[in-house]
This record gives C-alpha cells, structure tokens and sequence, in this order.
C-alpha cells in the first residue's frame, strides 16, 4: 500500500525528515507517535503533497507508484487523504458545496458519473449520524466558527464520504473530549478493512486505546528510532520518551 | 472619424435630437437640457486634475466618434431571457436607449403607485430633469440631463408597498445611450429594484451614461441592486445621487463584471437621523478591464448609521478602483460609518487603487476604515486540492467564497439566486487563472 524509502524533506531549507523507511501493508493501521518537533507533521504533509515541503533524497510509493511530483489533489483521487491537525476555514464555501465538488472529482477519476445533488445529501447525513454531527453543518461554510472538536470531527465526516484507502489522521485527538475522541475513533474503526489502512499521527497513547493499531513507530529527529507493537505505545506513555531516545542515540 | 472635436459631435447630435426627446415641449425641461448641454461643452469630460478623477480617465471616449442611438431594433428573445429575472418584477426593458414595450412587462401595481418609462412619464419628466440642489457642475451628469432618451420613474406615495422587485434592464449599443431614472419613495413605502446593464452582443463599443436620483422617505426602506455586466468593449458611467430620511433604510449591492471602462459613482446624503445605508460591491475584472467603484457618504445629521463594504476580484491586466468618500457634518454626533475594502489580485499586472476618504467634523463618532489586498490564500488552496479538487476549480470555489459576502446581502429567493448566477458566470466564464 504504502512504501517509504529512505525519505528526507527540508522545509525552508531546514533538515526535518532525515531517512525515514515504513511500510504500511493493506488492512493495518500503523502508528507514528513522537515528542513535539520530531517531524509528525512535516511527514504527513510530505504525503499529502504540500508545497513548501521539499523531498531532497528518497522515495513514497503508493500502491507502486510514486507519489513525488503528483500534485495533492491527484494524490487525494488515488485514495490519499490527510485528515489535518489544523483544519482550514473557508469563508463563504458551504461544507455541502465544497464535499460535494471533492466527491465528484474522487469518483469523476474512478470513471464514475457525478453524484447527484438528492444521493449526495442523503449519504452525507447518513454519515453525519453516525458522527453525531448535526446536519446544519452541511449549510455552514467549511469549519467556519466550529469548535476544535467540531473540526476534527468534520476531517472524519469528510474522510467516511471520500472512503480513502489510506487515511493519514494528524493528531486528530487533539483538542476532543472523550465522548467526541470515542465517536471519531468508531468512525474511523468504521472505514477498517482489509483493503483500507491508516497512518494515525499522536502524541498521545489515549487515542490507540480506540483505534487499536497493529504496528507504532517511534519518530525523532527526523527518524524512525523504534518499532513495535501496540504495547510499544503503552511503554511510551508510561515511560515517556526519554529512555527510546537515549537507546537510540548509544 | 469626424473632424469636430468630441465635444461638438455632442452638441450636434444634441441639436438633431432636441425635439424628439422627453418634455420637448414643456419650456422648463427645453430649457434646461439647453444649459445643461452649455454646462457639458464648457466642462468638458471630467479628468485627472479633479481629485475624484485620479485613477480613472475618460480619455478614451473622446478618441471615439459618438451619436445617438438609432431608433430601431429590439432585443432577441433568448438574450432577453438570459439577462431578465426568472421570478415575477415590474419589468422594463431598455434597447437604443428607448423603452422596448414589447420586452417589458409593467403589469399591475398597487394604488399610490407610479411607475414609468421616463418617456411617458409627462409632468414627472420635469421632476426627473429640473430638481432643485442638483449639481449643475457635474459634466457628465449634465449631458446626461441634456441627451436623456428614457429611463424610469418610480413613484411610491406613503405607505405604499411592492411586492415583487422593479426590474430596470438595459442593453447596450453602439452608441452613446443617456438613460435619467427618478426614484422616490413616500413615508413607509417598500421596494426593490434592481438596475441591470447587459451586453446587446454588438462587438463595437457603447457609451451608457446613466444618472439616477432616489429619495427614501422618512422610514421607508429601498433595496437597489445593480449589475453591471455590458459588453467588454464598452464604456459605461454612472451617477447616483440618494437621499436618506429619518429612519429610513437603504441597502444597495453592486456588481461590476463588464465594459472596458466603467464607474459607478453614488452620492448618499442623510436628510433625517436613524437612518441607515448598507453599500456593498463587488468588482470583477479581468482583461484589460479598469472598473470603479467612487463613494460619498455625506453624514450631515446625527445618529445615522452606514456600513460600505466592497470586494475586488482582479485578473490579467484589470484595474479595479475603489473611493470610500465618508464626511461627518461637525454637528452629526453618534454617527456609526465603517468601510472596508478587500481585494484578490490574481495576477502580477493586476491593480488596485482603494482610498479611503473620510472627513470626521464631530467628536462623538464611530467610524473606521481598512482595506487588504492579497491573492487567494494558499492554505486554503492546499486543503481543497488535498480532498482531490483540482486547483482551477479549488480556485473558483475560493473565488465565489470571497464573492459571497457581497452576493448574501441581497434578499434570499430569487433576486439572490439571480445575483448570483451573474457572479457565477463570471468565475466560470475563463478558468481564472490557476
């Protein structure tokens, strides 16, 4: 599914990924845990595409193929997508409007009509009860005055519509409660399949206790410093990150 | 070419026409469009040396030769149908400047109401033409006075309300077409109207030179929508000139997206305190398209509230101008003004000029002013694409966003959906540039 090879990225000229090697096989959720500044996020964005985060060595491939030189929006069609630490607000673009123009053109490159306007609002809130997620939020303009949790919760909303096959969640557990952190989780647990996988970003061990993963890295200084399993997650929270670090570096 | 200067083309085609044009017979207006068409030869085109004027030249037209329309001709039924409103109005369709009755569609309208075409109007020609405090040095207002053909009177006495909007639809022609509306309305009245200047799909440039007087009683409340989208070669200029009454409430959108050289200059004075006047426009330019948008907010009693808000979309080479002229008489105390003006430059040769203007005599006020200029927000950008939306159609999607706080101050129903889909057609009209 994915394969990254010996990946480094610079933004703004600075070293931030220095050799990253991960393989993530069809049906696993894979997690990536870190201290802040370890290069979390610059990984995902790398993924995603975003301008600015150069690759200077190194290789993704993604069912195969290289992601490199693809722009974001053709990586997303091939079933990429990156549910953001930091959703971004959209004055005067309706959720609705901006959902549905991101359907259509994921299912337009499948060789799929466009969905149309009565199936489109039927699936979305279908999928917004399952997220407990009122329907008002269909008409607002895109996370605009929603709430941290509100956000996160529309990144998974928009993730169940467009069905990736590899979803990149960056720190999505960030800023919910533990209602809205069980509801996100069930919604991505709901997507799991054996030709689905998830690269799930966090700094915290909380959110694996939902979305259990099959394999945690441990990132720093640019690098993959341990792999494991899902008790890898819970020696790190137990035990902080401190002890990985120093046996990394002897 | 004509060998006479453009002004005296202007006086000619003044003189051929004189007899033919609304209130011909009536001494007053006969003799005030003969010192108006003096006040124009001596005055001359406005230019840059006028304060107002600066980033805007009228130098092209005078390199153009201009008449008068030909009286001939209608306007096709499909082009008709894609310009009009597809909910009912009070429709009048303007073609060479004239009234086109078979276009329009006035139909019934409640007792205390006038509405006309100002060329059968009769005595309320006179009101249209010779009003008491009109600025007599204004030029292009003056040879609107003396070459006005048509345009429309709408007269609501106390009270009186209009259920369905006024619909003034103009089509443009290769000629210098003068169209003179007067607008008022009584005590309490209500009414919408919406002004609309359209392409007539004649490729050789046209000059619409449009003046429009509107008074809003005391409490009574105006919505005046104007869309702007004529032909790209064409010139188009207009001037308002609005009154406000004590509590009354006047809301005006405008929506420039055509002509190669436009400007629409509106005048809002407050007659009576608690009144309130909400302006908002959106430019569209892209091409070689310069279009500007001139404001004088003239807050001469206490306690009236105006809020102007306007938005440049500009492309290629387009020029968009924006003048927020607010002045605070030294005793309107408690006056509310705030001014905003926002601008996406799309384009390295893109330009703006926005100036805010503001003359604050009393000491008890609120009023700001602020303007940004920058290009589509590439975080935005980023997270659009990273759903798998290409960037042209990530772009217009940000385009229509920006547009939208403009296009939501229109009533909702059928008047907003009609704005709407003028902007739309705008964005879709070129992939904006990606």
């Amino acid at each position: 599914m994915l394969e990254i090879k010996n990946l480094h990225a610079t933004v703004d000229g600075k070293d931030i990924l220095r050799g990253i090697n991960l393989t993530i096989n069809p049906g696993e959720v894979h997690a990536i845990m870190g201290p802040n500044g370890s290069g979390k996020s610059t990984l995902s964005y790398v993924l995603a595409g975003r301008d600015g985060y150069e690759v200077t060595q190194g290789d993704i491939l993604f069912n195969g193929r290289s992601l490199l030189g693809l722009e974001p929006e053709e990586r997303a069609r091939e079933g990429l997508f990156l549910a953001f630490q930091y959703p971004v607000e959209i004055p005067g673009v309706a959720n609705a409007t901006f959902l549905r123009s991101a359907v259509n053109a994921v299912r337009k490159h499948k060789g799929l009509a466009d969905m149309d306007a009565m199936t489109f609002l039927k699936t979305a809130k279908a999928k917004m009860k399952q997220l407990q997620m009122d329907e008002k939020f269909l008409q607002r303009a895109v996370n605009m005055g929603f709430s941290g949790g509100e956000k996160k919760r529309n990144e998974v909303f928009q993730m169940l519509m467009l069905e990736p096959t590899l979803a990149i969640l960056d720190e999505t557990d960030s800023g919910l409660d533990i209602d809205a952190l069980k509801i996100v989780a069930e919604g991505v647990n709901a997507l799991r399949s054996p030709e689905r996988s998830a690269l799930v970003i966090t700094h915290y061990q909380r959110l694996l206790d939902y979305i259990v993963p099959d394999v945690v890295h441990v990132l720093a200084g640019g690098r993959i410093i341990k792999t494991g399993g899902k008790e890898l997650a819970l020696e790190l929270e137990a035990k902080g990150y401190a002890d990985v670090i120093a046996a990394d570096a002897a | 070419m004509s060998a006479l200067p453009f002004v005296e083309q202007l006086a000619g085609a003044y003189r051929a026409a004189a007899s033919s044009l609304p209130g011909a017979k009536t001494p007053a207006v006969a003799a005030r469009r003969d010192a108006a068409l003096e006040a124009f030869r001596r005055l001359g085109l406005p230019n840059h040396k006028l304060e107002s004027w600066k980033f805007t030249g009228l130098n092209a037209l005078e390199r153009q030769s201009w008449s008068l329309p030909a009286n001939d001709g209608g306007i096709d039924a499909a082009r008709l149908k894609a310009a009009a409103l597809t909910a009912d109005s009070h429709r009048l369709v303007f073609v060479n400047g004239r009234f086109d009755a078979a276009a329009s569609m006035i139909g019934a309208l409640p007792k205390g109401a006038t509405l006309l075409p100002l060329s059968q109007a009769g005595d309320a020609v006179q009101d249209a033409l010779v009003a008491a405090g009109d600025d007599r040095t204004v030029s292009l207002s003056e040879l609107n006075a003396a070459l006005a053909s048509d345009g429309v009177v709408l007269l609501l006495d106390d009270g009186v309300q209009l259920d369905r909007p006024v619909e003034i639809l103009n089509f443009g022609t290769p000629a210098l077409v003068n169209l003179r509306h007067l607008i008022r309305l009584g005590r309490h009245a209500q009414a919408t109207v919406l002004e609309s200047y359209r392409d007539g799909g004649i490729a050789q440039p046209g000059w619409s030179n449009v003046f429009a007087r509107v008074a809003v009683g005391e409490g009574a409340r105006l919505t005046h929508i104007r869309l702007q989208g004529e032909n790209p070669e064409a010139y188009h200029a207009a001037l308002g000139r609005v009154s406000i009454g004590a509590g009354a409430h006047y809301a005006h959108v405008s929506v420039q997206a055509g002509a190669a050289l436009a400007r629409h200059e509106l005048h809002v004075a407050f007659a009576g305190s608690n009144a309130t006047a909400d302006i908002q426009g959106l430019v569209l330019a892209r091409g070689k398209a310069h279009l500007d948008h001139t404001l004088f907010l003239h807050h001469a009693v206490p306690e009236c509230r105006s809020n102007q808000l306007f938005k440049h979309v500009v492309d290629d080479e387009g020029h968009a101008v924006f003048q927020g002229g607010i002045r605070v008489a030294p005793h309107a105390q408690k006056t509310d003004a705030q001014q905003l003006s926002r601008t996406l430059l799309l384009a390295d040769r893109a330009q703006i000029d926005t100036k805010p203007e503001l003359e604050i005599l009393a000491d008890d006020v609120k009023c700001s002013h602020g303007a940004s200029i920058g290009d589509v927000d590439a975080q935005q950008m980023f997270y659009m694409q990273a759903r798998g939306i290409p960037a042209h159609e990530a772009r217009r999607l940000l385009l229509s966003g920006f547009a939208h706080e403009v296009v939501s101050a229109v009533p909702e129903g059928a008047l907003r959906d009609h704005v709407e889909g003028f902007v739309e057609a705008w964005l879709a009209e070129k992939g904006v540039a990606a």
